[in-house]
């Protein structure tokens, strides 16, 4: 071995080790730490006939590619003043329910840890509707490239939470229970309707441990559907969700189920949507496998929709993960679940879609 | 080149013997001991017991520990923390230097815990756990 060899090895083990010290957070003086989160996707389908998008957006991609579904950015700040007193601002850029992309402060709150294991936030939050609800946006956080439309999209209170979240947690049976209560307001948007709602109350316990968590939620909301229906309709959103997550010897389960309900407007909004996602970690690979469904309840007019996806995470670096998926929509001879822009309002045959996505923390 | 070539022998084996050593978890000389699944609850974000100090990336001792204490590799490591803290649960542990900056941190902070390499252990911290 030359001694050019050597230095180059050395060379190759400093750049080695000089990526792998990319942090995920950087501290800004004693006070104060930035970081983020992002996401670079694209997605490509078979159709013509309708855009796939993901939740309530509004351009989607067709034969020709999207950037615009699965994109985003997160910076966040937080200011920590003690160990009881920190603020926190989150900012996210992404399509919502315009076509372009937008960014919006989605967290903006002080959280207060009065007594250990208490904390309560005031101020802007995620409304925690499913499992992952609060991190979905965060493709880093999760296996799947995306979550399931049929039930992520389900919920309409796009607008987060403005209000109050306490939390408080108990060790219970080798794991922690969780007990988390808010209230406050919201709004829905859509491209057509703006509506404010009011009297937001939300209830989740989360029991999780070494390899599992479970959880139940029940949110509910008085929307102010006075644009819609005219004053004096008293009306009541009931969202409610169960949901699990495995994750032992290498073995990556998650699964949901949510109700979707309406004192006013069965007709319209009453539905139910479920899913199971199997994966298995294989070093820094995990291929993983779901099925998704949305059904309409009490005789509703909601569009049905099934998904089948096969997909991968790959650790590629040590804060960015590339994933893959392949699904296969199904709407049922309706608009679907996932679909924006549909040509005379039906898809008559099951939509394929490719996507490849790199999700990066820094 | 024999000078270039005995350094980096040397430190093939300085790391291949940190990867094998027994790890410690040290905390203040004041601090009670801690259990296996306590340690895992405080660098996993799920116990506020202690405030956790971590090793830079680099470190071949970090993914031991973590190995170790956790069961999970560093990618799922970070994507625990990525969750928490973009959803306001919690911030990552802190990092320190090396072990001597570890060490300074835990005497100073009686809430303060760290994992070090066992020899590097002292009089100036408390042995919480060994994971071997």
């Amino acid at each position: 071995m030359t001694s050019s060899t050597l230095r180059l090895l050395s060379v190759a083990a400093a750049a080695a080790a000089l990526s792998q010290s990319a942090m995920a957070a950087t501290a800004l003086g004693e006070h104060f730490t930035f970081s983020g989160f992002g996401t670079l996707g694209a997605v490509q389908t078979n159709s013509d006939q309708a855009q796939y998008v993901r939740e309530e957006q509004v351009k989607g991609a067709t034969k020709s590619a999207s950037l615009m579904v699965d994109s985003n950015l997160g910076l966040q700040l937080t200011a920590t003043a003690n160990d009881w007193l920190s603020a926190t601002v989150q900012t996210l850029t992404t399509q919502r329910h315009t076509d372009k992309l937008t960014t919006r402060f989605d967290w903006a709150y002080v959280k207060v840890t009065p007594i250990e294991n208490l904390s309560i936030r005031l101020g802007k939050v995620a409304l925690p509707n499913f499992l992952v609800s609060d991190s979905r946006r965060i493709g880093y956080a999760n296996t799947a490239l995306r979550p399931s439309n049929e039930v992520y999209g389900l919920d309409v209170l796009h607008g987060g939470l403005k209000g109050v979240d306490a939390s408080y947690a108990i060790r219970l049976g080798g794991g922690t229970l969780t007990a988390r209560a808010l209230a406050g307001k919201s709004s829905y948007d859509t491209a057509d309707l703006h509506l404010d709602v009011d009297k937001v109350r939300s209830f989740n316990l989360v029991w999780d441990g070494d390899w599992y968590t479970l959880r139940v939620v029940q949110t509910k909301a008085k929307p102010d559907v006075t644009p819609i229906a005219g004053p004096g309709v008293n009306e009541t959103y009931t969202f409610n969700g169960v949901g699990f997550t495995v994750d032992q010897s290498n073995v990556v389960l998650q699964g949901e189920y949510v109700q979707r309900r309406s004192s006013n407007f069965a007709a319209l909004i009453a539905a139910n949507a479920w899913y199971i996602q199997a994966g298995y970690r294989m070093g820094k690979w995990l291929p993983y496998a779901s099925f998704a469904e949305r059904k309409a309840a009490k005789n509703s007019v909601v569009g049905p929709q099934n998904t089948v996806a096969l997909g991968a995470r790959w650790d590629a670096l040590s804060s960015a993960a590339v994933k893959f998926q392949l699904e296969r929509v199904n709407p049922k001879n309706t608009a679907g679940a996932s679909f924006a822009n549909v040509v005379n309002g039906v898809i008559s045959k099951p939509v394929t879609t490719m996507s490849v996505a790199m999700d990066f923390v820094f | 080149m024999n000078r270039n070539l005995y350094l980096t022998l040397v430190t093939l084996l300085l790391a291949s013997q940190a990867a094998r050593a027994d790890i410690v978890v040290v905390g203040n000389p004041g601090a009670a001991p801690l259990s296996k699944e306590q340690i895992s609850d405080i660098y996993l974000g799920k116990s506020q017991a202690a405030v956790p100090l971590d090793l830079p990336e680099a470190s071949p001792l970090r993914a031991s520990f973590y190995e170790k204490a956790t069961g999970k590799d560093p990618a799922q490591i970070k994507a625990t923390w990525a969750r928490l803290a973009f959803t306001g649960k919690g911030q990552p542990p802190k990092e320190a230097a090396d072990a001597a900056a570890v060490k300074k941190e835990v005497a100073a902070n009686p809430k303060a815990i760290g994992y070090i390499d066992k020899s590097a252990a002292d009089a100036s911290v408390k042995v919480l756990l060994t994971l071997p």
